[in-house]
């Protein structure tokens, strides 16, 4: 379960949608897809689809490029914010057809979710509401058991509840039958923890790809008095920087060495840092850059 | 056993420090199998990779041993290991805070005694 990025670009005419970006993803993993709005992770999760084409560059999933090729298709399944199924059909029936293309379809676990989910296979899709069809999209990415599964912005109109349980589901889903996960969404702090792996997109480009783990035991909040976080982070990588009376945060990455002697402190404060805000800063620094 | 999820720590730290108090207070005792990172991680929602880091850290320790195929245990020193481990902390972690807010209030080291007297009572 591999996707290859190679220099790929997406320019529509007056913009620039993805630019030139290269990198792997590699499962089984759940993999976050983060970035502001316009940042182009619908734009490069539909390449990875195959449901439009890059303007230059390739994608190649497990070897084999995506574009026009039904075998790689047939290895994802991509589940959109909306408009994913045909509206006049039933759920039974839209369950028929996606036994006929994907080859690994589960229908017994396919009933099992809807009803989890209290959703009636008789119904027909246009009836549905936008919270029931984000479900009947969640219930199609875990049964189609495609090799790769492709959520992008999953939960429109979905509950806490609901969205709860789609976590519970997908771990477990997961655990038994590990593959390639890949999800994009804004609730960013909510799903965090379920990530190993975090990718973060701004104009196109790749502003962090990098564990969790990496994440969670590298990047820190250090705060305190002004002397005593100076002295902490000099010749340290600082992120971002700021005062207020007395008291300055500073967000650092350590390297391997700085991190591991990282112990408590009498007078600094270590706080991991949360995933929403690290995209925010990251940006940030980004937009001052440039 | 439950967390808090807006903590100041790292959440594989989080569960490390969840089972290492189990052990503390006697809920998991020598021998006592622990839950499978798949069900830490069904149990916190989240990815089974950072339950294993917590859970890895414990083994390393000698804290936790593995059974092939079978599961995780408390091994019979554990709690020997991290009783120790949390003596040696606690100057840094509890003593240098305590002393350092009683310095900013003027609190003197004599009214310190008194007060840990009277708490410990």
């Amino acid at each position: 379960m591999k996707i290859v990025v190679e220099q790929v670009s997406k320019k529509y005419k007056d913009k620039v949608a993805i630019d030139n970006l290269s990198f792997e993803i590699e499962g089984p993993a759940i993999v976050g897809f983060l970035g502001h709005n316009g940042a182009g992770k619908t734009t490069l999760l539909n390449i990875f689809a195959s449901l439009i084409s890059a303007t230059s560059g390739k994608v190649l999933i497990n070897g084999e490029e995506v574009f026009d090729n039904t075998n790689a298709m047939k290895q994802i399944c991509f589940i959109a914010e909306t408009d994913n199924f045909f509206n006049q059909l039933t759920i039974s029936q839209l369950f028929k057809s996606n036994q006929l293309f994907y080859e690994n379809w589960d229908q017994e676990y396919a009933s099992q979710l809807l009803n989890r989910f209290k959703l009636n296979e008789k119904l027909k899709i246009k009836n549905l509401s936008k919270g029931m069809t984000s479900a009947l999209g969640i219930i199609m990415g875990l049964a189609c058991r495609t090799p790769i599964v492709i959520f992008d912005e999953p939960y429109i109109g979905l509950d806490a509840a609901s969205r709860s349980l789609f976590y519970d589901l997908l771990l477990e889903e997961y655990t038994e039958n590990p593959r390639l996960f890949i999800m994009s969404t804004h609730l960013i702090d909510e799903v965090a923890d379920l990530f190993n792996e975090v990718i973060i997109l701004q104009e196109g480009k790749l502003l962090l790809k990098d564990s969790y783990m990496n994440i969670q035991q590298k990047l820190f909040k250090v705060k305190g008095k002004k002397q005593d976080v100076e002295s902490f982070i000099n010749g340290k990588k600082v992120i971002h920087h700021s005062s207020f009376l007395n008291e300055v945060h500073a967000l650092v990455k350590l390297n391997n060495q700085e991190a591991a002697q990282l112990k408590t402190h009498s007078v600094l404060s270590f706080e991991p840092i949360k995933l929403q805000e690290l995209m925010i800063l990251l940006s940030k620094q980004y937009r001052e850059e440039i | 056993m439950s967390l808090i999820h807006e903590g100041e720590k790292p959440i594989f730290q989080q569960i490390r420090e969840t089972i290492e108090d189990a052990i503390l207070d006697g809920t998991l005792q020598a021998e006592d199998r622990i839950p499978s990172i798949n069900e830490f991680a069904k149990q916190y929602q989240i990815n089974p990779a950072t339950a294993n880091k917590g859970v890895n850290e414990l083994v390393e320790k000698a804290v936790i041993y593995k059974k092939r195929g079978v599961g995780m245990y408390v091994s019979a020193e554990a709690k020997q290991i991290l009783i120790q481990e949390r003596k040696e902390r606690f100057e840094q972690s509890f003593l240098l805070p305590l002393v350092h807010e009683a310095n900013r209030l003027g609190i003197t080291v004599e009214e310190l005694q008194m007060m840990l007297g009277r708490v410990s009572k």
